[in-house]
């Protein structure tokens, strides 16, 4: 008898249906699995027989053919399992319902029969609801994940009895709740604006940048405060609205790094890759194409502590991500696209020793090492960095003192304005922040007076700026002005925006 | 309006008479109260001096009404009369001995009280490329708010004048009266100077050159200019007054190199080998005379930009400090500090800005 059901498997971040056909005939018993399934899901023919049997149900005595349509795809993961036990035990005859085949069967079986949790639910039961499917049946443990989606009936089982019964109309099983509440999930963070003392350039700077989505370079030396500058930035960015979340949360399912108890990314991430992470960890890849640490500091921070320590390549294959906001990992047999728009915080020393240009140390690197430090760094990446400011040590009576400092509660006020103006500015474009503009939507919401275009004019001439730098000062001048709710580009902020970049100082 | 004005306008204006006669009558009688007594005592004096002095002429002619009769002579031709005792006599004439006791000025008369001044002369044997340098430098000069004291001969003075007629900084000093000008020079170069820049004379209208007016009035040209610029000349060349007057003032001399057997060049190559500056480019004159600081006061800067720029007058601040400092905020900081980055009134160290002394 033929038989078939439904599942989902996923390329990258979208999901496409898998129909899971199942025939048994009589014949020497065999069991084959085609359709391109890679090494987990050949390894289901195992894990599927034991857990039949070992839910007390019958496994057929025959040949059983499974094909995996469309048969010309890789099918990879074990989320197959439960589609395969569940079209196996149709076929050979056990009653169920005609509206098994409505039904989306995700989730993988352990030799008891019972039902593990998978990653990659979230964005698989999004694709699938986009494609119209509505009934789904999904692990238990991911539960709270599909929880977060709304206008479909998720019914998370513990094993393959249950889902058995559910299917036969044996037994009722509640659904999913389903919720958009994020805020429960909130963490509290350990640091605080406030905890930072004097430093004002900075925290304009961090206030700016956050409000915009732009990207900041730290440029100081050793015990300046840049990693504890760093750290704050979380602390004032903007809550994530829904979708940003989900969007977010999507990716972390694909690789495998959601916490099941929260089931969705509901702070903005902030990644901290380590100097030995390899380009693959960080920008994605790898035999599954897996999507990397930049791809899970979408809609959040990208901090590179120590910039120059990177290797080259590295930095070097942060460019094109930086300009697109998305990265393609191509692998031979599949071409995967990952959103990657993230805000990248820097930081670095100004020298190898990190002395040069400090009050409290004397430099003693020769000039070609500087050149060399500074060279790693290269000229369009710098580009692409929008805020670069120098940072150095404060006093020690400024940092014992007991001077009132703004909260990061105080900051993220304004900041959360200035991004409300942003979405409404941006709400039939496709973007989120003033950072995303492109020359075209420079040109339609940043219009320039002749005042400012002059300012700009002579900062070129008297400060050496280069061409790129033209819409990156203009896009910041546009965030300052949001800061300041006006509605039109104004000469100072024009001149604060340059501040930010008059210097190369690595 | 004083007597004594009156007096000195009257006595340059109306009498031909030695200058050493008028600069004792000066000493001696600059305190009296009045006209009469002023005419008495001179009179008095330079029948003492001079042989058929006819005192009852010369006293005659100090009266009020004389004084406006000169007035409105001048008036017509458009000539203003600056005596030693009046408030726009430029000061520079002050320090030297011998000084113009009445000048006769025609054009731009705030050009003589202009801060930075620079003298160029030349002989009229200049060589074409020499005249052209000339040229150049008072253009660049001139265009940067110097005003160029020249003489009025063609060759090297015309060169000077060419360059700095544009920006209307020239000031040319006749040595002769404004009547007679036009008889020995271009008359459309004279009417160019007078309608953009300005011309003096140390003589009344009337005075027609004599050759030794000529090393007198390089005195004139010497003393008025911050340094001297002297483009060529052969040793028997007229420039030679003007170098020694310009030593004798402490002026700074500057001049050209020329090669050796260059017989236009012997006064400049006598000038650097005796301690003159060597000049070959523009930079060599505005370092040693100072000028830049003339360009920097014309920076007009906003109330702000100026409490900024002096607090970070001497040494080298944060932005912390600066907040501080000035009690402004973030916010309003960080674009005047922009502005005076890109008007190089200060830099940027590191994290700390400091001014860009003169």
């Amino acid at each position: 008898m033929l038989a078939k059901v439904k599942s989902y498997a996923l390329l990258g971040l979208e999901g496409f249906l898998v129909d899971v056909e199942c025939d048994v005939c009589n014949g020497i018993p065999s069991f084959d699995i085609v359709g391109l399934p890679d090494a987990s899901v050949k390894e289901s023919k195992e894990r599927v027989r034991s857990a039949i049997k070992n839910s007390g149900k019958k496994f057929p005595n025959g040949k059983i053919t499974i094909n995996l349509a469309p048969a010309d795809v890789k099918k990879q993961g074990s989320y197959l399992d439960l589609a395969v036990a569940v079209g196996i035990l149709k076929a050979s005859g056990v009653n169920m319902s005609e509206d098994v085949c409505n039904f989306v069967l995700i989730g993988e079986l352990s030799l008891d029969g019972s039902l593990r949790g998978v990653q990659g639910v979230l964005p698989l039961i999004i694709s699938a609801k986009n494609s119209g499917y509505t009934k789904f049946i999904i692990p238990k443990e991911n539960a709270v994940e599909a929880g977060f989606i709304s206008g479909v009936d998720v019914y998370a089982l513990e094993s393959l009895n249950q889902a058995v019964s559910l299917l036969s109309l044996e037994k009722e099983f509640c659904k999913v709740e389903s919720t958009s509440d994020i805020k429960s999930v909130q963490k509290s963070f350990d640091v605080d604006m406030a905890y930072v003392k004097g430093q004002a350039l900075a925290k304009r700077a961090i206030e700016v940048a956050v409000a915009g989505g732009h990207n900041v370079l730290f440029v100081g030396p050793p015990g300046a405060g840049k990693t504890m500058l760093a750290k704050c930035i979380p602390t004032i960015m903007p809550d994530m609205s829904f979708e940003e979340a989900l969007e977010t949360t999507k990716i972390h399912s694909v690789a495998g790094v959601l916490r099941n108890e929260d089931g969705i990314v509901s702070t903005r991430p902030f990644m901290t890759p380590h100097h030995t992470a390899s380009q693959i960890a960080i920008v994605g890849g790898g035999q599954n194409a897996m999507p990397g640490i930049i791809s899970l500091a979408h809609n959040g921070v990208l901090y590179l502590d120590e910039m120059p320590e990177y290797p080259r390549s590295v930095l070097e294959s942060l460019r094109q991500p930086l300009e697109d906001r998305v990265i393609t990992v191509t692998r031979t047999k599949a071409s995967v696209q990952y959103p990657a728009s993230f805000m990248l915080v820097a930081s670095s020393n100004p020298c190898p020793c990190g002395n040069l240009n400090s009050k409290n140390g004397e430099c003693k690197c020769t000039l070609s090492q500087i050149q060399k430090y500074k060279s790693k760094i290269s000229g369009p990446l710098l580009d692409r960095i929008d805020l670069q400011i120098s940072v150095d040590g404060v006093e020690y009576s400024d940092l014992i003192s007991d001077k009132k400092e703004e909260s990061s509660e105080a900051v993220k006020r304004r900041v959360n304005i200035a991004r409300n103006i942003q979405r409404a500015r941006f709400d039939c474009d496709n973007i989120s922040y003033n950072a995303e503009m492109s020359e075209k939507h420079i040109k339609k919401y940043c219009a320039l007076s002749s005042d400012c275009e002059e300012i700009i004019k002579t900062a070129f001439t008297e400060l050496n700026l280069s061409a790129r730098a033209r819409s990156r000062i203009i896009k910041v001048a546009r965030t300052i002005a949001d800061l300041e709710l006006s509605e039109n580009i104004m000469p100072h902020h024009v001149l604060e925006a340059v501040n930010y970049r008059s210097n190369l100082t690595l | 309006m004083t007597e004594l004005r009156k007096a000195i306008v009257i006595l340059d204006g109306s009498f031909d008479i030695e200058y050493k006669y008028k600069r004792e009558i000066l000493n001696k009688f600059s305190t009296i109260e009045n006209l009469g007594e002023f005419a008495k005592a001179s009179s008095e004096y330079l029948s003492s001096k001079i042989e058929n002095f006819n005192e009852k002429s010369y006293v005659k002619e100090f009266t009020d009404k004389k004084y406006l009769e000169l007035c409105q002579l001048y008036n017509k031709k458009g000539i203003i009369a600056i005596t030693e005792v009046d408030d726009n006599y430029p000061s520079e004439y002050k320090q030297i001995s011998l000084n113009p006791i009445c000048l006769y000025a025609k054009g731009n008369i705030k050009l003589l009280n202009a801060k930075n001044k620079f003298s160029i002369v030349g002989s009229r044997k200049t060589t074409p490329a020499i005249l052209k340098i000339t040229e150049d430098f008072s253009k660049m000069l001139a265009d940067n708010g110097v005003v160029i004291v020249t003489g009025v001969a063609g060759g090297g003075d015309l060169s000077a004048v060419k360059g700095a007629i544009s920006s209307g900084n020239i000031i040319c000093i006749l040595a002769s009266g404004f009547d007679n000008a036009y008889r020995e020079y271009s008359r459309e170069y004279i009417k160019a100077v007078e309608k953009s820049g300005l011309i003096i004379s140390e003589h009344r209208p009337s005075v027609i050159s004599m050759p030794y007016f000529y090393p007198i009035r390089n005195r004139l040209i010497a003393g008025l200019g911050k340094g001297v610029l002297i483009t060529s000349g052969s040793y028997k060349s007229g420039t030679r007054y003007t170098y020694d007057f310009a030593l004798e003032y402490g002026k700074d001399v500057f001049a050209f190199p020329y090669n050796i057997g260059v017989s236009s060049g012997e006064i400049c190559n006598e000038i650097i080998k005796n301690g003159g500056y060597l000049v070959t480019e523009v930079e060599d004159i505005i370092t040693v005379c100072n000028f830049e600081a003339q360009k920097k006061v014309e920076i007009n800067l906003s109330d702000r930009e100026k409490v900024v720029l002096q607090s970070i007058k001497d040494g080298n601040y944060s932005v912390d400090d600066l907040i501080l400092q000035t009690g402004l905020k973030i916010f309003e900081l960080l674009p005047v500090l922009t502005t005076l980055e890109i008007k190089k009134l200060i830099v940027k160290n590191g994290s700390e800005y400091s001014s860009i002394t003169n």
